[in-house]
């Protein structure tokens, strides 16, 4: 039963149709919860960042479609434990808008570069999107959800990513992951020049 | 693991397991029976069982454990639940000691477990069955570290330990399952992604301890 793709569309449809619980306020562990997993998806700075690790995974093939984003998210805790206790971190704002521009640029341009390389420049990434979060979790309502939240959010934004890269198998699939790493490297720039 | 060996695990745990917690979910109080031992018996197992999820440094050493055993089909179930249960025993045994930090201890044994999670590496079985027994004692100490024993009512031990081996079994019965049924290399990715996210609450929730404790 669990091998039929009607299984899995009847569970994911209903995902979709489910309704919140009215009975229960949404405060406490629910706001903690939404507003961390909301943070990342309604902020475009760390969208096309996180989306463009799971791009340029997709790219590089096995292991990177794998060990990136897991990378990212290990390394992204630990940026945000930074921010959690006051350790300074210089060029935050930059370094999550540069990551749009780099990663951008990356996937549009196919860069195929070593696993250690491609590993150490994602976790540099990671650590600065981490330490925004970071900064911000003590005040949340409920800091241990607003964590998990933000931590799954992330990781959905990677296999969004991934789910996008995908599309490199087919010609015109690789045109469309390279407007979409041209897009990116955009907005990337927008944050950068302070047009966004 | 293929997933008739799955199934037949299932046979032996499954029933029971699944109707445990669905009774322990969903039933509520008698209400048209006043204040009987059962209904002392019922509320401190309750207890028990709420308060194991209501501790992050509880829930995700639990999970942690759950989807090791699950994605390192080691040992068959019957063997796990007696790691499991051998752990949490060992923890109810130290725990009034106090030898072990509760919350700190947690979540480094749980960033341990979920690296080697995300790492899959060739480990003995012996050190599976050890890094299992090890996790669950840490866990059942965060429970009862500090209390002398049976301070706390029998039955409330009782529901933390249900919480603690039905979190981990249904956990790794969940994982082995759709491993077994779903055949694509993504979903042993998946896990692995999962296992570093749970690393990486753990790190932030080791750096919220920290930053309470300055």
């Amino acid at each position: 039963m669990l091998g039929k793709p009607k299984f899995w569309v009847s569970i994911i449809y209903t995902f979709f149709l489910t309704s919140p619980a009215f009975a229960h306020g949404g405060d406490g562990l629910t706001g903690g919860f939404l507003s961390g997993l909301t943070h990342p998806i309604f902020g475009w700075d760390h969208v096309v960042a996180m989306v463009a690790v799971g791009l340029w995974g997709a790219i590089l093939g096995n292991p990177a479609i794998w060990l990136l984003p897991i990378v990212f998210p290990l390394v992204m805790a630990i940026g945000a434990a930074l921010g959690i206790l006051g350790i300074p971190v210089p060029f935050i704002e930059t370094g999550i808008a540069l990551s749009g521009v780099v990663l951008g640029l990356l996937v549009a341009m196919f860069i195929k570069a070593p696993m250690i390389v491609a590993a150490g420049l994602v976790g540099l990434f990671a650590i600065f999107h981490g330490y925004a979060h970071g900064t911000e979790l003590p005040e949340a309502a409920n800091p241990v959800a607003y964590g998990i939240g933000f931590v799954i959010a992330t990781g959905l934004l990677h296999a969004a990513g991934i789910l996008f890269g995908s599309l490199v198998g087919s010609d015109i699939g690789k045109v469309i992951v390279r407007a979409g790493g041209v897009a990116i490297a955009l907005v990337g720039g927008a944050f950068l020049t302070g047009l966004a | 693991m293929t997933i008739g060996k799955v199934f037949s695990g299932l046979r032996q745990f499954n029933s029971t397991m699944l109707a445990a917690g669905f009774v322990a979910l969903t039933s509520s109080k008698a209400h048209a029976h006043g204040g009987n031992h059962f209904q002392h018996a019922f509320d401190d197992f309750f207890y028990g069982f709420e308060a194991t999820f209501s501790f992050a440094s509880a829930i995700l050493p639990t999970l942690a454990t759950g989807l090791f055993a699950g994605t390192r089909p080691t040992f068959s179930l019957t063997w796990t639940a007696g790691f499991l249960l051998v752990g949490f025993l060992l923890g109810v045994l130290v725990a009034p000691f106090g030898w072990i930090p509760t919350d700190m201890t947690a979540y480094v044994a749980t960033i341990l477990i979920g690296l080697i999670v995300a790492a899959s590496p060739n480990i003995e079985r012996w050190l599976s069955g050890t890094l299992i027994v090890g996790t669950t004692a840490i866990t059942a100490n965060v429970m009862f570290s500090g209390y002398d024993w049976l301070v706390i009512p029998l039955f409330s031990y009782l529901g933390v330990g249900t919480a603690i081996l039905l979190g981990s079994m249904t956990t790794c019965l969940v994982i082995q399952l759709v491993i077994a049924s779903v055949r694509y290399d993504w979903i042993v990715i998946a896990w692995r992604a999962i296992a570093s996210w749970i690393v990486a609450v753990s790190i932030l929730m080791i750096a919220l301890l920290i930053s309470e404790n300055m």
